[in-house]
Parts: structure tokens; sequence; C-alpha cells
């Protein structure tokens, strides 16, 4: 069951989350990608950057827990698109915000939104859920 | 490197079971609570990476632009999959390469459990 609350334009809880140096090493780990620009700022100045910054696949892992409740419940993950327009700095709070797009018997669809206190758009996002059957 | 050279190539596949302790690493790092009692998390397919020899990837660097995850059914606690991945183009744009790629996951009746498609920039050399 669905909460009474989701309407096609509703707005999802949105998530503040900080993305410490010690998620960045864990993700690390857990990826095997090593890149100095996630470890050092001196590598991720020489790239461009103003300092070490995520790996834009956490913030892509980070974005879909915004959707935890459902999947927790009765839906999975059909389809989950990304497009990753702004860096993400270690040690900034990324905001996701879910708008729910489509609703039908069986499907879901909620455009997300990743943003920082720099760029309004870091990253860009749709999540198609099913229905358990 | 010549990443043309690549272009339609596909690596050999690698037998991958999703644990629970993967699942649950892979959870922290996200900074999500939740424990690997239920679904798989959708973009953790990407960590199978470390595990696939992909010879275009030797000691490179790219841009992350786009990713798409398509699930023909969630993957399961304890499920191994046949994964590869493929070069499936590179175009040159401006001063980019951009190289298109998907790893793939099978289940053991050969039926393809998930599909994730890359899009990287690498600086033209």
């Amino acid at each position: 069951m669905l909460p009474k609350t989701f309407k096609e334009g509703a707005v999802l809880d949105p998530l503040h989350i900080e993305v410490t140096e010690q998620m960045v090493k864990k993700y690390g780990d857990v990826s095997g990608d090593f890149n100095p620009i996630h470890f050092d700022d001196s590598a991720a100045q020489e790239k461009g950057f103003p300092g070490k910054i995520i790996h834009g696949m956490l913030s892509m892992a980070i974005a879909s827990t915004i959707v935890e409740p459902l999947t927790q419940r009765d839906y999975w993950v059909k389809t989950y698109d990304m497009k990753f327009r702004a860096p993400v700095l270690v040690g900034e709070t990324i905001t996701i915000t879910g708008t729910i797009l489509a609703l039908e018997t069986d499907t879901v669809t909620i455009d997300l939104l990743v943003s920082n206190p720099t760029y309004p758009q870091v990253a860009k996002g749709r999540i198609l859920l099913h229905v358990y059957k | 490197m010549n990443f043309k050279q690549w272009e339609g190539a596909k690596t050999l596949p690698v037998s991958i079971t999703v644990t629970e302790e993967l699942v649950n690493t892979y959870y922290e790092a996200s900074g999500s609570s939740k424990k690997a009692s239920q679904q798989v998390p959708p973009a953790l397919p990407m960590i199978f990476y470390q595990s696939i020899n992909v010879p275009w990837f030797q000691e490179q660097s790219f841009t992350h632009k786009d990713q798409v995850f398509h699930y023909e059914h969630p993957i399961s606690i304890g499920e191994t999959l046949q994964c590869t991945v493929s070069l499936i183009s590179v175009e040159k744009r401006r001063r980019f390469l951009v190289l298109n790629q998907e790893l793939i996951g099978k289940n053991k009746h050969k039926d393809i459990v998930f599909s994730a498609k890359s899009t990287l920039l690498k600086e033209a050399e």
C-alpha cells in the first residue's frame, strides 16, 4: 500500500546527507576505485577541482536511498538512471529530492535531483519502481 | 591508449556472488543503516568492475557522465552472476573521447538479470 500522500507531482521527504571522508574511504574499499582525485586534494586540484571529490557512483548510491521506504515494502527497482553534472566535494552535504512523475497500477516513476551548496543540480536521475507480484 | 581498437570488445565472463557482507559494506559506504535482509541496492553492480579485467581500463581514469541500470528482476543475496563488460562505442567529441560501455550480469540459466550502461569521458590525447 502506498501512503495516501502519494500522487503525481508530490514531493518525497528530502534527504540531507553529509558525505564524509569515511564514507568515501569505505566506497573506495568496497568498489576498488582508488583514483587519487577522491582521496588527495592536490591530485584533485591537478585535475581542476577545488579539492578531493566523491565518487559519482557514491552519489548515485546515496540518492537511491530516498526510495528505501518503498523498496522495503512492495516495490523493486526496475530502472535507475543518472546524469552527473557537477562534482561534490568530500565533506559537503548533498540534498536529494524526489518528485513523483507518474503513478500507475504497478509502477511508480520518481524524478531525482541531487544538489549541494555550490550547485543546484549536481546530478539528475529517474527511478522506475515495480510492484512485487 | 588507443581506445578505438577496443570498440566492440567484450571481456571474459567472471562469476560474482553477491554476499550479505558485500551488501552491508556497500550500505555503510552510502550512509544507509539498512541491512542486507531485503534488496540489493540498485547501483551496487558497479562495484563488480574491480573483479573484471577490462583491458581498456588499465591505469586509466575517466569522468563519469551518465549511468543507467536496468533490471529484469532484483538481485538476491547469495545470487551468483556471470558478468561481462562490453565497449559499445568510442566517439570523439571536441577534445574528449566518449566511451559507451555496458556491464551485464546473467544468472545460471544465462538469462540477463541486469545491465549497467555507462557513458565515460576521457580527454583525447
